[in-house]
């Protein structure tokens, strides 16, 4: 693959030399030329190379081919472990969130190759469509006492097993309750409520979120301490908790 | 190339007798608007043959001493962890890269997560990326990012970031060599079973994996996470991984090979945890006196690295075959 950039030399101009580089003269004498000669021909060039990146965006936007990705997992999915206690299937309310979500998306588009500012704008409007969809909404609508319940099971089963330690050790790796690296405070657990962007997100152990049911596209179970949150991962939003511990 | 002949100003006929004088004004503003758009397509081409430039906050008393072996056709790329802090710190490390840049003109820069530390406003974007690293950007460079445990996942939307709108994802920047990005922060069964296919798909000679959480670290504070090891050390092995990078831990350090796969930890962009490192079995070589980036070059079978200090030095060197041991030991 050709290297960008020119120049090999050693020699490092002064940040505020005084000549112009020879390259700007030289792109200045090119502007010259295809203003009078080559500029239609570049301009439909252009338009022509703008359609095909468009159309071959979601296949290589990044300079080589991205790789494709199985679709979701259908939800609800059924858990990787047997229990006798394992939720029959996702909640009404878990349903309702998956739809309202994919409304809001709908509405929204998130964008796949955006700028510091419609990133910010997208964040926000997809925060402010999910609140008011969910204005009504409390804790444990959707971490249900029976899903809760569940998880509560899976979790200390594992954390009883051989590989208990090093579930545990990722347990605690930047949760806001045990690392002091993750942030300045705890988060404020609300439903509805936006996870500080100073505070880090804990990590969570493949080997629970391999037993866990699979939420719903775009939400994300995180821990505070030994609480178990659901949230939005792109509005940054606290969509329910447990009242109690699950580890 | 040269059609000047066969290209109108005026906007097409029908509309231009529907709406005569209207469109004569669409016409000129579309002529405006596109020799504007061309001139600056023509700066913008000249600018990038330009040798970067070098930021004020640069250090004025380096000057870049590559010992990698700039092989004609060769990939050369830079690695960086742990940047996003928006301090002087890094913007010096960024203007060090910049300096490496002009003698060793990589073309990517992987990174390794924490890619914007605290807040996440349009404004931070700015002051912990594009700012200091901008004569990078200017120059063409592109930047692969991964994300870690500081990072809001909407920067998998962030253009200069080029992860298409994934968490996790793979590219092929040339012929012989596959990146693959991970988000260590989630490894859900999904993304599994994506690293699984992609990597059993992949026929590229040199597989290279970057995510944030480090399998293997002699860090102090930190330490390896055995949990994403148990998980992603057998699909490394048994799909021929050459080399993974990672940061999280705030410094330098190279590992022994481990089951053939080289492991890197290159945290030490913008923050630094010094003196964190806790020389183990598995250490190769470390620095954790003070911040550091990585420069490499793929070159057939050989992958070239240097690691650059913050005050300049080369502080580890060597290559790796192709999955293959470690063949030259740190100067």
């Amino acid at each position: 693959m050709k290297s960008i950039g020119s120049s090999s030399s050693p020699d490092r101009p002064s940040f505020a030399a005084a000549g112009r580089p020879p390259c700007i003269v030289a792109g200045a004498a090119a502007a010259a030329i295809v203003m009078r000669w080559l500029l239609p021909a570049a301009l439909i060039v252009a338009l022509i190379i703008t359609a095909a990146l468009w159309m071959a965006a979601p296949e290589s936007p990044a300079g080589g081919p991205i790789g494709a990705r199985e679709p979701a997992s259908p939800y609800p999915a059924a858990p990787g472990a047997p229990s006798p206690d394992a939720p029959a299937g996702a909640s009404p309310q878990m349903r309702d969130l998956e739809k309202q979500r994919q409304e809001a998306a709908q509405v929204l588009q998130p964008p796949r190759q955006a700028d510091a500012q419609a990133i910010e704008a997208f964040q926000l409007a997809l925060a402010d469509s999910i609140k008011a969809r969910r204005q009504d909404a409390q804790r444990g609508d959707l971490l249900d006492p029976p899903l809760v319940a569940y998880i509560t099971d899976i979790t200390r089963a594992l954390l009883e097993s051989e590989k208990g330690a090093r579930i545990l050790e990722t347990l605690r790796e930047n949760n806001p309750a045990d690392d002091p690296e993750a942030g300045p405070a705890m988060p404020e657990l609300a439903v509805n409520a936006v996870y500080p962007e100073d505070i880090a997100l804990s990590m969570v152990p493949p080997s629970l979120l391999a037993l866990y049911p699979p939420p719903p596209e775009g939400i994300e179970y995180r821990f505070v301490g030994c609480r178990l949150i659901l949230m939005d991962r792109d509005a940054r939003l606290i969509l329910d908790y447990t009242e109690g511990c699950v580890w | 190339m040269v059609g000047g002949r066969g290209w109108s100003l005026r906007a097409p006929a029908r509309r231009a007798r529907d709406h005569g004088g209207a469109a004569k004004r669409r016409g000129v503003w579309s002529a405006s608007a596109g020799a504007a758009t061309a001139l600056l397509l023509v700066f913008a081409v000249s600018l990038a043959g330009c040798p970067t430039a070098i930021p004020e906050f640069a250090p004025s008393d380096i000057e870049a001493d590559v010992k990698l072996p700039q092989e004609d056709g060769s990939l050369r790329f830079a690695v960086m962890g742990d940047t996003g802090t928006g301090d002087s710190a890094q913007y010096r490390v960024a203007g060090l890269m910049a300096i490496y840049h002009r003698a060793f003109p990589f073309e990517l820069v992987l990174m390794l997560g924490d890619n914007l530390y605290g807040g996440e406003a349009a404004g931070d974007y700015e002051r912990k990326f594009e700012v200091p690293y901008k004569p990078l950007l200017d120059a063409g460079v592109k930047f692969y990012a991964s994300l870690g445990n500081h990072d809001d996942r909407p920067q998998r939307l962030y253009e200069h970031f080029n992860m298409g709108g994934e968490l996790y994802y793979s590219f092929s920047p040339a012929e012989d060599v596959r990146f693959f990005a991970l988000y260590s922060d989630y490894l859900d069964p999904e993304q599994l079973r994506w690293l699984e296919k992609e990597l059993a798909e992949s026929t590229e000679r040199w597989k290279i994996c970057f995510f944030h959480h480090p399998l293997y670290s002699s860090g102090g504070r930190h330490g390896p996470s055995l949990e994403l090891r148990d998980v992603l050390e057998p699909l490394f092995v048994a799909h021929g991984v050459d080399a993974v990078f990672s940061g999280h831990e705030h410094f330098y350090e190279r590992l022994l090979p481990q089951n053939g796969i080289v492991y890197f930890i290159s945290g030490a962009g913008g923050k630094l945890r010094a003196g964190d490192v806790r020389a183990s079995q598995h250490t190769a070589a470390k620095y954790d006196d003070g911040r550091s980036f990585m420069i490499l070059e793929l070159a057939g079978d050989d992958l070239h690295f240097q690691v650059i200090s913050g005050a300049g030095s080369t502080v580890d060197l060597g290559v790796i075959g192709n999955r293959d041991k470690i063949t030259q030991e740190p100067r």
